[in-house]
């Protein structure tokens, strides 16, 4: 009997975190897309575009610092660190473009907004962060401790 | 633990040896594929169109519009019921893949929904478990309600995230098991109906070679982004036009379409905004010797990571002897920044590079 009651009480525990995995990986996400919003609204709401252009050249030193971070850990997956590489570029080139370097010309002072909208929409417009649940939490969590 | 007599009774009657217990389990797997409610019965009435809509859920689908959080397959929603419910001399049909959760792992708990509208009027909904990752749940249940199965005038709307050209990458969140690709896609679209007016999808990058080629003996016209797509998706508004002007020929309504959704993407996005008309009847002449060779492409950059936004065919060497654009009609604006922000034109087709 103690069995039985035991077996059940396992799968009562499985079944009640089963789903919770692939919603981990939904929220993962979404942490990620709303600390992109907040950069935005931050953007928005700053009048001097030195302002502005500080917020959104420290939120890329602050991601590309993060996905630094966790790259260099080893229980990373291959198949993350090439997605990781992919991600940290892409940020790098919206850097360089905002500061006009590496062939870019630099973003103009009325076009700010603008551009933080783009970084926004560029992100979230696709299920582009191929990365693991676990590597994508981690980043989050470097991002919060910064 | 101590268990008092009428517990030690339930648990004794619950023993898995019961052929009662048995019997139970049977009939909750069994019915736990789909259930279906009849709201309202209406007179026959000339139904002259189906709308087939299918909305994927199963996924992260947030996104920010002046910085408020909205959920593309629940906006996709309440846009379609509104659409449906003004679909006077037609029938609508809409699946939301919500994620699909497991009671005690095993026992589906019907998360999906659907609704049924006829005449504009909600005729039938209910909820059901997918039984695999194409559409065969969502196709039985369309053939099982469906006023006019043999309507010539159907047409198919697919909202969601790219549709993946090989099954190499969960598409369903919840049941990452359940595969899904062009290939599943393009065979279960014809398990609703062999010739499809027009096909919409809402989704990023599937204007390819490859997807027009699978398509073009299920459906005539196909409305696809060859580029990455905002979730806040094509619009279906011009619908309406199917009302107003019964007699439209597919051509002018997918125009209409494309036009509108590119009108209103590009009224707010910064990114690049590409929406393509495609007549199959047109471009069926030449997309076999293209997808060959873009398949023979595709296996140089198999290995990169997946769904990176597209670029454009037309810059890939390998497909310059085979390329064509008869029969695609673009409407493209230009991102506003970044490397392809000079770009002028887009032939209409997208490629992984």
């Amino acid at each position: 009997m103690k069995k039985f009651i035991l077996s059940i009480l396992t799968l009562a525990f499985i079944g009640v975190i089963s789903p919770i995995n692939a919603q981990t990986g939904i929220d993962a996400e979404a942490k990620f897309k709303k600390h992109i919003n907040s950069m935005v609204n931050s953007v928005e709401k700053a009048e001097a575009p030195e302002r502005k252009r500080e917020i959104l050249n420290d939120s890329f030193d602050d991601l590309i610092g993060a996905i630094e971070k966790v790259e260099t850990m080893k229980a990373i997956p291959n198949a993350d660190k090439k997605g990781l590489t992919t991600l940290k570029n892409d940020i790098q080139n919206k850097k360089d473009e905002l500061n006009g370097v590496n062939g870019f010309s630099s973003v103009p002072n009325n076009n700010l907004n603008n551009f933080a909208n783009f970084v926004q929409q560029d992100m979230e417009q696709a299920d582009t962060v191929t990365i693991g649940v676990t590597t994508l939490l981690l980043i989050i969590l470097i991002l919060i401790l910064l | 633990m101590i268990l008092n007599p009428l517990n030690k009774l339930f648990l004794k009657r619950l023993s898995f040896k019961r052929p009662a217990f048995l019997i139970f389990i049977c009939i909750w797997v069994f019915t736990g594929c789909s259930s279906t409610k009849t709201l309202e019965s209406i007179e026959d009435q000339e139904i002259q169109y189906s709308l087939i809509s299918v909305i994927h859920a199963d996924a992260n689908y947030l996104f920010h519009e002046n910085g408020v959080s909205k959920k593309a397959d629940k906006v996709a929603l309440k846009k379609l019921i509104a659409l449906a419910e003004k679909a006077e001399h037609g029938e609508v049909f809409i699946f939301h893949q919500k994620p699909e959760r497991r009671a005690f792992l095993f026992f589906p708990k019907k998360d999906r929904v659907y609704y049924h509208y006829k005449n504009g009027i909600l005729v039938n909904s209910g909820k059901y478990s997918p039984t695999d990752g194409g559409f065969t749940k969502e196709s039985e249940l369309y053939k099982a309600l469906s006023q006019n199965p043999t309507s010539q005038k159907t047409y198919f709307a697919y909202f969601g995230h790219e549709i993946p050209t090989f099954t190499n990458r969960a598409y369903h969140r919840s049941s990452p098991e359940m595969e899904f690709s062009t290939e599943i896609f393009s065979n279960h679209l014809q398990s609703f109906s062999s010739d499809i007016a027009l096909t919409i999808l809402s989704t990023c990058n599937n204007g390819s070679p490859l997807m027009m080629e699978r398509l073009k003996d299920v459906t005539q016209t196909v409305i696809a982004s060859p580029q990455n797509l905002h979730l806040s998706y094509l619009s279906l508004d011009k619908f309406e036009l199917l009302e107003s002007k019964p007699q439209i020929s597919t051509h002018i309504l997918a125009d209409s379409i494309a036009q509108d959704s590119f009108s209103k993407l590009s009224s707010f996005l910064q990114t690049m905004v590409t929406v393509a008309v495609y007549s199959l009847d047109e471009t069926r002449d030449y997309t076999t010797a293209l997808s060959l060779k873009y398949e023979q492409h595709l296996k140089s950059v198999k290995a990169k990571p997946l769904f990176t936004n597209n670029a454009d065919c037309k810059n890939i060497e390998l497909l310059d002897s085979v390329m064509d654009t008869t029969g695609v009609n673009i409407y493209f604006k230009p991102a506003s920044f970044g490397r392809k922000a000079g770009d002028s034109t887009h032939s209409g087709w997208g490629c992984k590079d």
